[in-house]
């Protein structure tokens, strides 16, 4: 499927405005000065994930997801290298960060900041859509993307997702992850629709 | 409180839903509010939590009842819930009493929230949904307290480790010094002592004075020789040393060839301190300058259900019945008489241990206990 410069560029004002919303909500809630901005978005088949680069495929990543039905279907999750997860929550709460490591209340801290960016992201599109999406509750797991980008119902090799390269900037520090929206078929030809009526 | 307290439903009958009775099963705080925060229901374990029972609080808006909801922290996300997002998670480590619950011992409970959005007959309403989460917090934080205490541990061992390789190799340093300049005099003490001796009357008691302090210095020299070999004693960290090539290479060294050697030794390695060969290497020195006419030297492993034993006999003069301990103990012994004495303190740096099991007259046999753990068998 052929996507122009443009509804690239459309996409990743939409998930820089949601991310946007997003740290600043984190930055009333935590106090901490936070940056959250996303430089790059690819789309990609959930088969070209493989060789993504940033994400190696068979890597274990911690992943906050929330999967979604109405006239966009699929899931949105935010993904770190567990070590990155660890040290953001640590960060956030004002912990020291010597030896990140997650335990049962950062996971539950992680879940929450999860919940912050997917929603800001999901409202952001959905606004543009003009249509309510149905959601899950988000999901906290450890899992390599492919398996997680397959766990959509029912997965299908023309999924698509959108790939969005996420920078959280706090305390002097940079911690990268990834925003993945996982589209069923025919969601982001919906998305595509929505922006060609916004855009005069 | 008293878990029977059960709340009184204030809620005009077109919003009650029947269904939500069901709540006051579950094991948590459970509440319903509308997009202007007013309660439609307030669940048993709520009730009980807070001491308000639902009769006075359903109908009123939260925010009043708990004025941290007021805040745009909460607002900002609960709205969102009601403007048609997904429902939204409040964790305790940010709000870590989203609904204050007062515990007997006057701390308040820690809470795991979701405000999470439903249809009510045609409404938006929000399910509040309250997890105890009180205990787990506590196991949390004292894993995570006893983790910090062992982190300083380690931290601590490793500073207390790193000072006492600095004093060694500083104490090393000074020893090699030392040592230079012992044998620098030891050295002009014997030119004046060779001088002295060309002046002697041969035969004089002056002379066999001399002779006897030559012998002395020699014997400095070679304290101060074997205070050289043995300078790395203990200074490395142990390693695991692999024996065949160790036995062959000190027995090549000590003999040159002049004595047969029997290896039934197994693909072994002892895990034992780096001067290791010099353990070996010394009982192939004792075999040559005690055992008198060794003409074969043997070496092997019996493994046993406690430590393995590595052997190595030879077939000279042996040692006497009562010196088969005492050739361990310092200064005994026709030379320096060190060899076997630090060969026992080389060996016991990781446990291992040294005896002598030979038969007098007939040969030497030293066996070499390894503990379980101290060695591995290879394929």
């Amino acid at each position: 499927m052929e996507i122009g410069e443009e509804a690239l560029d459309a996409i990743k004002e939409l998930i820089n405005i949601g991310v946007g919303r997003a740290a600043g909500m984190l930055n009333e809630m935590t106090g901490c000065t936070i940056r959250l901005r996303v430089p790059t978005i690819r789309i990609l088949s959930t088969e070209e994930l493989v060789a993504a680069e940033g994400i190696p495929a068979n890597d274990t990543f911690s992943t906050v997801s929330l999967s979604f039905q109405g006239p966009l279907k699929g899931m949105s999750a935010l993904v770190f290298p567990p070590e990155s997860a660890a040290a953001l929550v640590m960060l956030l709460s004002g912990e020291e960060t010597e030896s990140p490591e997650l335990d049962a209340l950062r996971i539950e801290t992680l879940n929450e900041v999860g919940n912050i960016v997917l929603n800001s992201v999901m409202g952001s599109i959905a606004n543009i859509l003009d249509h309510h999406l149905s959601y899950t509750l988000p999901r906290y797991q450890e899992i390599n993307v492919l398996t997680l980008a397959r766990s959509v119902h029912p997965p299908a090799p023309s999924d698509l997702v959108i790939l969005a390269d996420t920078h959280f900037t706090l305390e002097d520090r940079e911690i990268d992850g990834s925003i993945l929206l996982i589209l069923e078929v025919g969601s982001l030809e919906a998305l595509l629709d929505a922006i060609r009526e916004m855009t005069p | 409180m008293s878990t029977d307290v059960r709340p009184v439903r204030g809620v005009p009958p077109k919003e009650r839903n029947p269904a939500w009775d069901l709540f006051d099963l579950l094991p948590a705080g459970i509440a319903v509010i509308d997009s202007r925060y007013t309660v439609l229901y307030w669940n048993a374990c709520l009730a009980q939590w807070t001491g308000i029972p639902g009769e006075t609080i359903v109908g009123s808006d939260i925010r009043k009842r708990f004025a941290n909801l007021a805040s745009p922290v909460y607002t900002s996300r609960i709205d969102q819930v009601f403007t048609g997002g997904p429902a939204a998670v409040f964790s305790s480590q940010f709000h870590p009493h989203f609904i204050p619950a007062p515990l007997p011992n006057g701390e308040l409970l820690a809470e795991h929230a979701s405000v999470i959005p439903f249809d009510g007959n045609g409404e938006r309403l929000g399910l509040v949904v309250i997890e105890d989460i009180h205990d787990l917090t506590s196991q949390v934080k004292m894993y995570r307290a006893t983790r910090r205490l062992a982190d300083e541990e380690i931290a601590e061992r490793k500073a207390a480790q790193e000072a006492l390789r600095a004093a060694n190799a500083k104490l090393n340093l000074l020893s090699s010094i030392t040592r230079h300049d012992i044998l620098n005099q030891v050295t002009a003490i014997t030119s004046y002592l060779f001088l002295l001796e060309q002046s002697l009357a041969p035969g004089s008691q002056q002379q066999e004075y001399v002779e006897k302090i030559s012998r002395q210095v020699g014997m400095v020299t070679r304290f101060l020789e074997i205070a050289r070999e043995y300078e790395r004693l203990g200074v490395s960290a142990p390693k695991w040393c692999d024996v065949r090539p160790i036995v062959e290479r000190s027995a090549a060294d000590v003999f040159s060839g002049s004595v047969q050697l029997e290896d039934t030794l197994p693909d072994i390695e002892v895990y034992a301190d780096q001067m290791f060969e010099k353990v070996i290497y010394n009982i192939f020195e004792n075999a040559k300058f005690h055992g008198e006419h060794v003409t074969r030297i043997r070496a092997g492993f019996i493994p046993t259900e406690g430590p393995g034993i590595l052997t190595i006999e030879d077939n000279g003069t042996g040692v006497p019945e009562e010196d088969k301990t005492r050739i361990f103990l310092k200064g005994v012994g026709s030379r320096t008489g060190l060899g076997l004495y630090l060969s026992k303190e080389i060996l016991s740096l990781t446990g291992l241990e040294i005896r002598e099991t030979g038969t007098p007259k007939k040969g030497a046999r030293f066996e070499i206990l390894v503990p379980q753990k101290m060695f591995r068998l290879r394929e």
